[in-house]
């Protein structure tokens, strides 16, 4: 029997990429009518960054938020939102004296990395179970922050989506599942593979981090890059959903930059399709992820 | 054919463990005699964290190590010295003021966190590739600060051993390698398991790490508490060297505490010998790691 797979669109993220493709959308607008063509193409999900519109860098403030989940709901879009709330986490040493925060420290408290989703009450949020090199500098998140932030979410009827970059936060994950921090009987989990220096985008390790899924969760993967669409087949063989999006990948094949993030989940559609799957609508999805209609915000909206 | 496997004995770390077990070595007299000890048991490498010897604390003091290393080499034991490089990168973050380091955070220099390794010249001294939750600590190494502490060690003479907790951690040693930051031509790998939020210690996880790693590498791996010995037996099989040792274990089996290192290196020689495989002896693993008379 085919199975229903959800396609998350990343559909800006941010890292500075406006400069590699100057499809990366940047103004609450653009960004509002990315997530409306990636839904007419299949998405189901958006995960939403925001950016200052004149600098094109990332940004967390709340007003460009709202603007971008109003006019997404505006447009009688169904589509599943999902903000991040990875910002705010950053962290620099100074090499020389480690005691003093460095150049590009940016550190915030859990009040402020939630402030734009209790504002906006999304469907989901992101949660970065994780504290690693994300690249050059960490990605600090302390098991204290994550309860705190996780706290405030769920406080705010927001289904928060577990993000996990390696083996290890997925115990940690899982260990905040089994504690009744996160209070969810269908957790959601977001593999997120080949991002340096956490695990590698491979069939290999997201075999291994499903294998250690609690049976209730419900779980997406996704690789960046050019792992983006072997990842999206892998997840799906493995009974996984998927994302996609400029966010993660900004060419639709060797040297060819994708056109929009429309054009990117049309080829994930593809991928499910011909292995014999279906692609699974916004309504199928809030089924999936058992959205209540408490926080079902496109209810809320009309 | 048999192989010389590799013993390390990690003989007391950096935890607050001596009220869980008495016999955890605390004087630099006690940490040397158990370095000893281990040797005489199996051993080839001694991993080596100091104590305050008042509050039998972690410590970084130099003339701590010195102590240790003197003892062991004037006591004619031949035993490969491998000095932690891992105290300095501990970092607490308060909830509501994330900018302030909270008490608790412990992050120190480059220069700082290897001067016993430059007094000393061990043979070898860990390099923590790692930034993670500790479980509620998180401990961050930067690729600069990596950087830093790799180009400094490694002219001294002194090999590194990147120790890894996860698959990302491993990814990016080996690409400290591939830059040439670490030049070392087999580089050694120590892939630290089990311990929280790190890879589980699994045969499927250190499987996948093993299967990571660069073609010349080197590498070892352990779990802690009860994955001790489970994990000696999964990396004799798959090929790698092993570690046991008092910092990662305290009990020799279930509510059995271990009176001392020598035990566990008993039992690690053991597991391997029954496998098929035998113990390196200190000759057999200089030469497995390319560490020079």
């Amino acid at each position: 029997m085919s199975r229903p797979v959800i396609i998350s669109c990343a559909v800006t993220g941010g890292a500075d990429t406006k400069e590699m493709n100057p499809a990366v959308p940047v103004t609450p607008e653009e960004i509002a009518e990315e997530v409306l063509s990636a839904h007419s193409a299949g998405a189901a999900v958006a995960h939403i960054h925001v950016r200052n519109p004149s600098t094109g860098k990332a940004s967390m403030k709340t007003s460009y938020y709202s603007e971008v989940v109003k006019r997404v709901r505006d447009a009688k879009c169904d589509v599943v939102i999902n903000l991040t709330t990875g910002p705010g986490a950053r962290f620099a040493v100074d090499t020389m004296s480690p005691l003093e925060p460095g150049p590009g420290s940016v550190m915030k408290t859990a009040e402020e990395r939630v402030a734009h989703v209790i504002e906006n009450k999304p469907d989901i949020c992101s949660l970065d179970v994780a504290t690693m090199n994300f690249g050059d500098r960490p990605m600090v998140n302390s098991p204290d922050m994550l309860a705190e932030m996780a706290q405030l979410i769920q406080s705010a009827g927001v289904k928060p989506e577990l993000e996990v970059f390696d083996v290890g936060h997925v115990s940690l994950a899982n260990h905040l599942v089994k504690t009744g921090i996160i209070s969810d009987s269908k957790p959601l989990y977001q593999l997120c593979l080949g991002i340096p220096w956490g695990a590698p985008a491979s069939p290999e390790s997201m075999t291994l981090m499903r294998n250690m899924l609690p049976k209730d969760a419900i779980w997406a993967s996704f690789g960046i890059s050019r792992y983006e669409f072997p990842m999206v087949a892998t997840a799906t063989v493995l009974g996984g959903h998927v994302r996609v999006g400029l966010e993660d990948n900004l060419y639709i094949s060797r040297g060819k930059l994708a056109s929009g993030n429309a054009q990117l989940v049309e080829r994930a559609v593809k991928i499910i399709n011909a292995i014999g799957e279906n692609v699974a609508t916004p309504s199928q999805a809030r089924e999936i992820f058992g959205l209540n209609e408490g926080n079902d915000t496109r209810k809320a909206a009309e | 054919m048999a192989r010389a496997v590799i013993i390390s004995c990690a003989i007391t770390g950096g935890s607050d463990t001596k009220h869980m077990n008495p016999a955890v070595p605390v004087t630099p007299e006690e940490i040397a005699n158990e370095a000893i000890q281990a040797h005489a048991a199996g051993a080839a490498i001694a991993h080596i964290h100091v104590r305050d010897p008042q509050t039998a604390k972690a410590s970084m003091d130099p003339a701590l190590y010195k102590e240790v290393v003197d003892r062991i080499r004037d006591s004619g034991c031949p035993i490969l010295l491998n000095l932690t490089t891992g105290p300095g990168g501990i970092l607490v973050v308060e909830n509501d003021a994330p900018h302030n380091f909270r008490d608790g955070s412990h992050l120190s220099s480059a220069e700082e966190r290897i001067q016993h390794v430059i007094e000393n010249r061990p043979e070898m001294c860990t390099l923590d590739v790692t930034t993670m939750n500790y479980s509620d600590l998180a401990v961050t190494n930067t690729k600069a600060m990596l950087d830093r502490m790799a180009m400094l060690i490694e002219p001294l003479g002194v090999k590194i051993e990147m120790e890894v907790f996860d698959t990302g951690q491993l990814w990016q040693a080996a690409d400290m390698c591939e830059r040439g930051v670490i030049k070392d031509n087999l580089p050694l790998f120590q892939l630290c398991l089990g311990i929280p939020w790190g890879g589980r210690a699994t045969i499927e996880s250190m499987q996948l790490m093993r299967d990571q790693l660069p073609h010349n590498a080197i590498w070892a791996s352990f779990g802690i508490s009860r994955f001790e010995f489970p994990m000696v037996a999964s990396a004799v099989v798959l090929g790698g060297h092993v570690r046991v040792g008092m910092e990662d274990n305290l009990y020799l089996s279930r509510g059995k505490l271990t009176p001392g290192n020598r035990p566990l290196v008993e039992r690690a020689v053991q597991i391997i010998e029954s496998i098929g495989d035998y113990p390196a002896n200190v000759d057999e693993a200089r030469n497995i790691l390319g560490i020079k008379n």
